[in-house]
């Protein structure tokens, strides 16, 4: 069975962006959220292997997502999305226990490599 | 050139060197996200009367979508960027890397096509304000709408159009050659910038 | 001119070699002669006169000529090869040195080789090409002397070379400082920053080598520049090898004198360095012995450690935030005890070249858990190692540059042969602080302020109708105060410009610092030198005067002074060995001390060594107090070292050095400890042309007696005084004081009415022994302008010069260490 992944962010354009880059590689989109409070319920739900949470979004913001994922599984796989100049947010959620973490704009071999390594498939 | 005359070239000066800075990254920036080439120059910096500036905008009214950013710290900014209705469709289909043409209708996905957009270019601008002025500057998330430009752009300047009758504003357009495509971009300092601004030294 | 073989007939051709053959025969000579000549000049490292490289151009000259008349094309061409290089030897564009007196010398054997043929066969058969091709090559590796710059006398190459070396001080000081505090990274900017001063001025002056090296040197300091982290000791040798290069390069060519051969070795090395920076993918010099080091310090404190390198691609950007990333999942499995280079580094600047990071972690036996928490995106290779304590310097392939081997390769590659290094620098031009200038001026305007005084007085005198004693009186009262102003102010020009020429003892006391390091370093000795005083002033001619002789004892204190670690330890004294050098103001003298806390030295093992020498003999050796035992290593011939070793004993003994020293007047003692150390006491008087003195009378002439001689004044009683040997003693203190009368050394009117009382005796000293020199009168003490005597009287022993007095009486100084000789 191919690896599950959930992608939050708040950007349907950047949620199809991931999609389309993630599908190609063999794994499945189970689900997506728009806001943090819906990443942590799908979650919940449905236990994904990896997580994309982009690090700005409304209703909870991707940080506390993250704390929260890692409360709910400390060995959680977690990708941060995050732009250029977010890098107090950035240093705090590596802190926290991001697993890695994307900038946008993505540079599409990049995003692979993110994925991929955090599975453990590369 | 009297006193006067003199600080406003040195605040239109050092709003020029830096906004241009923060302009060149994010055309980099824009340029890996649409996938084409874009190089946004500066047109002019208006720091005159408010009627003037909103003079051109009401000449071309044309329906627009549009992505509003408060930069928020130090030297509070306002971030507007618009590109017309058409134009935002073939925006998107670059972004996602599909035929021109292929996104017909204003859907979820050019609204948040303009949203990123406005989001990672404000980013830049913020984050090269941040490196050469050290000061904080934060954005917050984008305003994305849908209407006539003359109107947005109204509501865009209204806070500060209260505040004082002369307003300093960075107008810059898009060079997407291939593609025809143009958009405009605004940068907006409040009234408390003008004075941040006017403080940096060494450029 | 017309003429070609075809032309002539061949008996007008045999006339005419014949006749080319006689009048070069002469030629010939010249060129065998003076190329001889230069042969010994390049052997014995003299220079070459411009007649005789002249004589050598024309001489070659003259053969081309010649030959071309006839057209014996070969002939022609080799000696146009010469006639060229020897004309840029004669306009000074490059120097004669070895290599191509090398090609010159075998042209030549092969052109006489050429008129044997010519001879024979009466054509000039023969082939030519190798030595054809080796001038070209020769031309294309040679030293460069431009003829604009190198000029000794332009006053750019002088503001250059006070310049140039001044930077070398500087660098030299700095990269001292930096070895012992490798945190202190803006010394590295400082560095930098002095290359990169002597890297422009040399491209000014077109010292190409010196810039070449700069550059060499700016990029390995740009590199550790930008990257933040700490140079181990094999960059800071090489960056000391490469000043020591650039000093030499422009000694060499500020005396016109060629480069010492291992030049292009340590060149070799220096574009070696470079390239492995050039080449090296990683934006980061490691520093193996940090690393080495904090291994083996956990490991000794038991801990098992990992070394894991990963490196980071070139195009990532926030490399920062990806250490941060890789610092915080190791942190969650293990404990990371190290890691390089650290976050404050990485933040400081966005490298575009890779960047590898070392992590020192413990061993948790969960090497998959660590590869899965390393192995993230921007990561192009990781290595993961078991440290254990003998484990060396590793340079895995896959992540870390290769840094170059360490020490041993040192001394041959990287330092210079020529053993006149580093103290000993003549330059005639001196840096005067503009202050003593300020003051200099302004008395030079007072007096001219003083003159207009003069000839108001004359005008005055002039003028004057009425000579009565009152208005004569006047006068004469106002002329004496100008007189006595104008002598004030003579006398204090006098010391501002002397004051001019002073400069700090610092200078040398620097230099001697990397003369310690080194010396260290080749010994395996642990030596600090420790320095007091350094902005003591002095003469510069005295400073130039003792660079050397200060030298050969701070060398002597390191070599045979301090001992090696082992020893020291056991003799539970500090690992570290100390030379204290330290100068001071004494009066009109300069006090210099060199000491050391070493093992001292045995007045016995002179003794005996002595003895065996045949200085002495058994008797005398009884009546010799320790002092007197000691002063014996003064002597000529003199050293009692176990081995000659490169550095001291090279047959400079303590002799020539206290020789060195009495030829500025100065005395020098010795006081040692076995087991402490040594010190050395170098007293000098100030200045050569002014000296405290003592002034005495003796035999009703007016004697002056250098002050730094004088130990002290008795009142003898004719009782205390005995025989000894014939001589006349008194007792001083336990010990026998020899007297003299200054009419048994030099030629003195006798004084009928010898003093049957109370004698006044000065005692003297020359550093070693002391002697009491009887008086009638003592004067007392004074500041005496020293005027040399003519030649005539130069060689009258025991005096060095003479004085005028207030009154107008003429004193003659004593030299107070001939008369002692003559005892």
């Amino acid at each position: 069975m191919s690896k599950q992944i959930l992608i939050a962010d708040d950007a349907p354009i950047i949620r199809l962006m991931l999609k389309d880059l993630i599908t190609p590689l063999g794994y499945q989109v189970i689900a997506e959220a728009s806001n943090g409070e819906e990443a942590v319920e799908k979650y919940k739900e449905f236990k994904p292997d990896l997580v994309t949470l982009d690090i700005i979004m409304p209703q909870k913001n991707g940080i506390q997502a993250l704390a929260e994922i890692l409360a709910i599984n400390p060995k959680a796989k977690v990708i941060m999305i995050t732009a250029i100049d977010q890098k107090e947010y950035l240093t705090n959620a590596i802190k926290t226990g991001a697993s890695d973490y994307i900038v946008k704009p993505f540079e599409e071999e990049r995003v692979r490599s993110v994925i991929r390594k955090a599975l453990g498939d590369l | 050139m009297n006193d006067s005359e003199q600080s406003k070239n040195n605040l239109n000066k050092t709003v020029r060197i830096i906004t241009q800075m923060g302009l060149n990254m994010a055309s980099v920036l824009f340029s890996k996200l649409i996938k084409t080439d874009a190089n946004i120059y500066i047109d002019k910096i208006y720091n005159e009367d408010i009627s003037i500036v909103g003079n051109d905008i009401e000449t071309n009214n044309k329906e627009v979508i549009a992505a509003m950013v408060d930069l928020v710290g130090d030297a509070p900014m306002k971030f507007l960027f618009m590109v017309p209705l058409d134009d935002a469709l073939k925006i998107t289909d670059l972004i996602l890397g599909k035929k021109l043409g292929t996104t017909k209708n204003f859907d979820i996905y050019v609204e948040s096509s303009v949203q990123e957009i406005g989001n990672i270019m404000a980013s830049a601008i913020s984050n090269v304000f941040v490196t050469t002025c050290k000061i904080k500057l934060l954005p917050s998330p984008p305003v994305v709408v849908k209407n006539y430009s003359s109107i947005i752009f109204q509501e865009y300047t209204f806070d500060l159009a209260t505040e004082s009758n002369e307003i300093l504003i960075v107008e810059s357009h898009f060079d997407l050659s291939a593609t025809g495509i143009n958009c405009i971009l605004f940068l907006l300092p409040c009234l408390e910038s003008k004075k941040v601004l006017s403080s940096i030294e060494g450029l | 001119m017309e003429g070609n073989n075809n032309s002539m007939s061949e008996s007008d051709r045999r006339e005419m070699l014949s006749d080319f053959l006689i009048d070069c025969e002469v030629l010939l000579k010249t060129l065998n002669d003076k190329l001889l000549v230069c042969e010994k000049a390049i052997s014995s490292k003299g220079t070459i006169a411009d007649v005789d490289i002249d004589a050598m151009f024309r001489a070659a000259h003259s053969i081309k000529g010649a030959a071309s008349f006839i057209g014996l094309e070969n002939i022609v061409k080799l000696t146009h090869e010469m006639e060229n290089i020897l004309q840029k030897i004669k306009n000074k564009q490059i120097l004669m040195e070895e290599k191509i007196f090398n090609v010159l010398f075998k042209a030549f054997d092969k052109l006489e080789a050429l008129f044997e043929r010519l001879k024979e066969t009466s054509f000039d058969d023969g082939d030519i090409e190798q030595e054809i091709v080796s001038f070209k090559n020769v031309l294309a590796f040679v030293t460069e002397s431009s003829s604009n710059s190198k000029n000794k006398n332009d006053k750019y190459w002088q503001q250059y070379l006070v310049e140039t070396i001044q930077n070398i001080d500087d660098f030299n000081k700095e990269l001292l400082n930096y070895e012992k505090n490798k945190d202190k990274i803006d010394i590295i900017d400082t560095l930098f920053r002095i290359t990169h001063t002597i890297k422009g001025s040399s491209g000014l002056l077109k010292v190409s080598n010196a810039h070449k090296v700069a550059h060499n040197m700016e990029n390995i300091l740009n590199y550790a520049r930008s990257s933040g982290q700490q140079l181990d000791n094999y960059w800071i040798s090489a960056l000391f090898g490469a000043i020591d290069l650039i000093k030499e390069i422009v000694m060499s060519q500020n005396d016109n004198r060629p480069l010492p051969d291992n030049i292009n070795k340590v060149l070799d090395n220096l574009n070696r360095l470079n390239s492995i920076i050039e080449n090296s993918n990683s934006a980061i010099v490691v520093s193996n012995d940090q690393v080495e080091e904090k291994i083996k310090q956990l490991i000794t404190q038991g801990n098992n450690i990992l070394k894991i390198s990963v490196q980071l691609e070139s195009d990532l950007s926030m490399k920062s935030m990806k250490a941060l990333l890789l610092q915080e999942k190791l942190a969650r499995i293990t404990n990371i005890h190290l890691m390089l280079p650290s976050m404050e580094v990485l933040e400081k600047e966005d490298f575009k070249k890779d960047v590898t990071i070392i992590f020192l972690i413990d061993d948790k036996n969960n090497q998959t858990d660590i590869k899965e928490a390393i192995n993230i995106d921007g990561v192009t290779q990781f290595n993961i190692e078991k440290q254990s304590i003998n484990n060396s310097a590793t340079a895995t392939a896959t992540a870390t540059p290769t840094t170059p081997p360490a020490s041993n390769s040192n001394s041959n590659s990287n330092s210079i042969s020529n053993s006149n290094q580093h103290n000993h620098l003549e330059i005639s031009t001196i840096k005067v602080d503009s202050n003593k200038i300020d003051t200099l001026l302004n008395l030079s305007g007072e007096l001219v302020i003083l003159r207009a005084k003069f000839s108001q007085i004359l005008h005055r005198l002039r003028q004057e109708k009425n000579f009565d004693y009152k208005n004569i009186n006047s006068i004469i009262n106002i002329f004496d105060e100008t007189t006595s102003s104008l002598g004030k102010m003579a006398s204090e020009i006098q010391t501002s410009v002397m004051q001019t020429r002073m400069i700090p003892i610092e200078g040398i006391f620097n230099r001697f610092k990397r003369t310690v390091r080194d010396i260290s370093h080749e010994l395996g000795k642990n030596i600090e030198l420790v320095t007091r005083g350094e902005d003591t002033e002095l003469d510069k001619k005295i400073v130039d005067s003792l660079s050397e002789p200060l030298t050969h004892m701070i060398r002597n204190a390191a070599d045979h002074g301090i001992e090696d670690q082992e020893e020291r330890k056991r003799a539970g004294k500090a690992e570290q060995g100390t030379i204290y050098l330290s100068a001071s103001h004494r009066g009109n003298s300069i006090c210099i001390e060199v000491a050391d806390d070493g093992k001292g030295i045995d007045h016995n093992k002179v003794l005996k060594s002595a003895i065996e020498k045949g200085i002495l003999t058994e008797e005398k050796a009884q009546t010799m107090s320790k002092q007197d035992i000691l002063n014996l290593i003064f002597l000529p011939g003199f050293s009692t070292a176990a081995k000659v070793t490169g550095i001291s004993g090279r047959g400079v003994g303590m002799d020539v050095v206290k020789n060195m020293i009495n030829s500025v007047n100065g005395i020098v003692e010795i006081n040692t400890e076995v087991g402490s150390g040594t010190s050395f006491l170098l007293k000098i008087p100030l200045t050569l042309a002014i000296i405290q003195a003592l002034n005495v009378i003796v035999a009703k002439e007016v004697y002056s007696i250098p002050i730094e001689s004088v130990v002290e004044i008795l009142k003898v009683h004719p009782f205390d005084i005995y025989s000894v040997d014939g001589n006349e003693t008194v007792k001083l203190r336990g010990h026998a004081l020899s007297l003299i009368e200054l009419e048994n050394v030099i030629k003195v009117q006798s004084d009928e009415n010898k003093r049957m009382g109370i004698k006044n005796i000065v005692v003297i000293t020359n550093g070693q022994k002391q002697v009491g020199l009887v008086i009638d009168d003592l004067i007392g003490k004074d500041e005496m302008v020293i005027k040399s005597l003519s030649e005539h009287f130069s060689h009258v022993k025991g005096i060095t010069g003479a004085s005028i007095l207030g009154d107008g009486r003429v004193a003659l100084i004593l030299d107070p260490l001939a008369i002692m000789r003559e005892i």
